[in-house]
């Protein structure tokens, strides 16, 4: 399941990031990764996605979120 | 002869948004300024940082998450950084988001210099329930790590000590191999990877797991990023920003020009007077001098008020959520989302909005968006079409005005995708990536020492240049070309200023509106937009002297027009107002343009954009005139 189809309130372990490499790399930069567990925290404007994880929180637009593999938990 | 003692030179590093600038203000106090990093238009502040009687320099590095050098912000604090100059970084890590900070230090250890690391938002971190080590983080890291909170300025002492010693016996970063990425900054994930797995190591030892606490913040934000609520909160808090640079500052703008105009002006011409000073000296004193400073003083308030107001914003942690809110309407013109908020503040008046461009986060995103910010039609330009659509179109003036507000948001379309095309082809529309930082209350004392270092920064660089071109304004007024007149007892039509409008008049010809008094008022009206009606005004009333009938400015206007465009005043009069639009941004905003981004951006883009008044202006004339 992409995290662009996260309802809010769902929690998501991460299993791949698509996309070309330098957004690859912003969102790894940014702690997303393989194995982290992201928690959607609300639905903002057109589609995007607010996430947190850690103490961290985190807006992903719904393209960018369209690249995030997750396996709801 | 001794060589005089360098003081240590120290940067501070850090992510966007961690405290790092609040920090800085604790440590600094008031002893700062606004420099330009070399060579851009990145702006840094500097600051003297006094420990215990030493001086230290301490300069205060764009917030970055990476030193690849992907935008000039990265550019500047990469090349500092690699910059052999300083002799210590203050990294600052942020406890709530430590991986992102750590990856940034691994690579600023990997440049191969001495650190010293403070911890901030360690509260926040503890009311997520998610607090770091900073005793197992300073064991895992081989260099001090100081718990600091730059808002009640605990730490500053730990850190002042760790700093001291630092500088004496220089502590690097264990487990990052200097010089480690000296040919290149990795650029995939895959060659960062080395990186990666160093941050894991440090936080798996620094970093209780576990579930975080939801806190006010994610509250918060279920109704400000609301895709319902989100758009009307955010217009809710334009709508007071506005309010705040209109309402708020009107009558202290009106304070500040009566006390130029009333007692200052005349304390002074009777100073002078009792100098026995000839009138030439008076009139350039009150009229050119402090005038020029008067037009300067009357922006302070507003500049304040503007600083005080983005820099809440943007200290408050709203600013990052009006990035999210405002994200898919300025994707197109490749801005952020924040850029939404100067360009609507320009409609209320061009010079603050240029001022809160520097809360966007690349440089390159600042400079596209202080463009266009002058095709943003500001209030001081409303007056000049209220009075043009009642002179013409009296039945109409309503829709008229209307319609131009949206020739202007055309416009600030139309030229943001030109320059994208053309001059600012780097200028690439991201994903929306973007750290959302906890809310807080704004720190007052750090928010006041900022608007103040930028405050007189502007004062000292755009006051110089808006009090020298009001004086040479003056100057060519009070030249006289024709007749025998005394200096600066002479008309406009016979000073040097009227020759140049009479002489400029012929090239407004293709817009219906080659007459020599309308010239005069556009050239004034560069100074400020506000004094353009008067101009027509002083204009006409020399005239008036002459003309049988006392007839209003709006009819004089309007004769004066039906004339010069051949009976076709209705396409002429719009095109004046197009082109008062945005034929040249006014010298205050020039002046903070030049300012901020420089002599070559600021003269090329008003050329550009004069140029394309001009075309437009003569386009709508000769459209109209055939309809």
């Amino acid at each position: 399941m992409l995290l662009a189809a996260l309802p809010p309130g769902a929690r998501g372990h991460v299993r791949a990031v698509g996309g070309d490499p330098t957004t690859a790399l912003r969102l790894r930069e940014m702690g997303v990764k393989p194995g982290t567990t992201l928690t959607v925290t609300a639905r903002g404007a057109s589609g995007s996605r607010i996430v947190s994880f850690g103490a961290a929180r985190l807006a992903i637009d719904s393209a960018t979120s369209a690249l995030i593999e997750v396996e709801p938990t | 002869m001794t060589p005089a003692v360098r003081a240590p030179e120290v940067l501070l590093v850090g992510n966007p948004n961690v405290g790092k600038s609040t920090l800085f203000n604790a440590l600094t106090k008031a002893r700062q300024r606004v420099v330009n990093a070399p060579g851009t238009t990145v702006s840094l502040t500097a600051g003297t940082w006094r420990i215990r009687g030493d001086d230290v320099s301490l300069v205060d590095l764009p917030g970055t998450y990476s030193l690849a050098a992907r935008c000039p912000d990265e550019q500047v604090a990469a090349a500092a950084v690699a910059n052999s100059r300083h002799d210590l970084v203050v990294m600052v890590l942020d406890a709530t988001t430590l991986s992102r900070s750590l990856y940034l230090l691994g690579q600023v250890a990997a440049a191969g210099v001495p650190v010293v690391a403070a911890l901030t938002m360690v509260d926040l971190a503890q009311a997520r329930g998610l607090r770091p080590d900073a005793g197992v983080l300073s064991a895992a890291l081989g260099v001090p790590v100081v718990e600091v909170n730059g808002r009640s300025g605990a730490g500053s002492a730990d850190l002042e000590r760790a700093v001291t010693a630092a500088l004496r016996c220089p502590p690097y970063v264990r487990g990052i191999e200097p010089h480690l990425y000296a040919s290149a900054l990795p650029d995939t994930v895959a060659s960062a990877q080395h990186l990666f797995d160093w941050v894991e190591s440090v936080t798996d030892d620094a970093v209780p797991t576990g579930e975080p606490h939801l806190t006010l913040t994610d509250r918060l934000d279920a109704v400000l990023l609301n895709p319902w609520l989100g758009l009307p909160a955010f217009l809710a808090v334009v709508w007071a920003v506005f309010q705040l640079t209109t309402v708020v500052a009107g009558p202290l703008i009106d304070a500040a020009v009566r006390l130029v105009d009333g007692p200052v002006a005349s304390a002074m011409s009777s100073a002078l007077g009792e100098l026995r000073a000839p009138d030439w000296v008076v009139s350039f004193a009150v009229d050119g001098v402090l005038t020029g400073v008067g037009t300067v003083l009357s922006f302070v308030p507003l500049m304040a008020i503007m600083f005080t107001a983005v820099g809440a914003l943007e200290g408050s942690g709203y600013l990052a959520r009006v990035a999210v809110v405002a994200d898919r309407s300025m994707r197109a013109l490749g801005l952020d989302g924040r850029a939404m908020l100067p360009l609507i503040v320009g409609f209320g008046c061009n010079v603050p909005a240029l001022s809160s461009t520097a809360v966007l986060p690349h440089a390159r995103q600042r400079l596209l968006t202080g463009l266009l910010i002058p095709l943003t039609s500001c209030t001081a330009r409303l007056a000049v079409y209220l009075l043009l659509a009642y002179t013409f179109f009296p039945a109409h003036a309503g829709t008229t005005v209307f319609a131009l507000y949206v020739v202007s948001v055309a416009l600030v379309i139309g030229w943001g995708l030109i320059a994208r095309r053309t001059v600012l082809r780097e200028v690439v529309s991201e994903p929306l990536i973007l750290a959302l930082p906890d809310y807080q209350l704004p720190h007052a004392r750090s928010l006041s020492m900022s608007v103040w270092t930028r405050i007189t920064s502007f004062v000292r660089k755009a006051g110089t240049i808006i009090v020298v071109a009001v004086m040479a304004m003056w100057v060519l007024q009070a030249l006289p070309v024709r007749g025998d007149y005394a200096l600066a007892d002479v008309p406009i039509a016979e000073s040097v200023y009227g020759a140049v409008a009479d002489a400029a008049a012929p090239a407004l010809k293709p817009m219906g509106l080659g007459d020599w008094k309308i010239a005069s008022a556009l050239v004034t009206g560069v100074a400020a937009k506000e004094v353009l009606i008067a101009a027509l005004a002083q204009s006409y009333a020399i005239d008036a002297a002459s003309a049988q009938t006392q007839s209003t400015l709006g009819q004089k206007l309007r004769a004066t027009v039906e004339e010069t465009s051949g009976g076709h005043a209705g396409a002429a009069a719009l095109a004046l107002m197009i082109f008062v639009l945005s034929y040249m941004p006014c010298l205050p905003t020039l002046a903070e343009q030049r300012r901020l981004y420089g002599g070559r951006w600021t003269a090329l883009a008003a050329s550009a954009q004069f140029i394309g008044a001009y075309l437009l202006a003569t386009l709508v004339f000769q459209v109209g005139r055939l309809l």
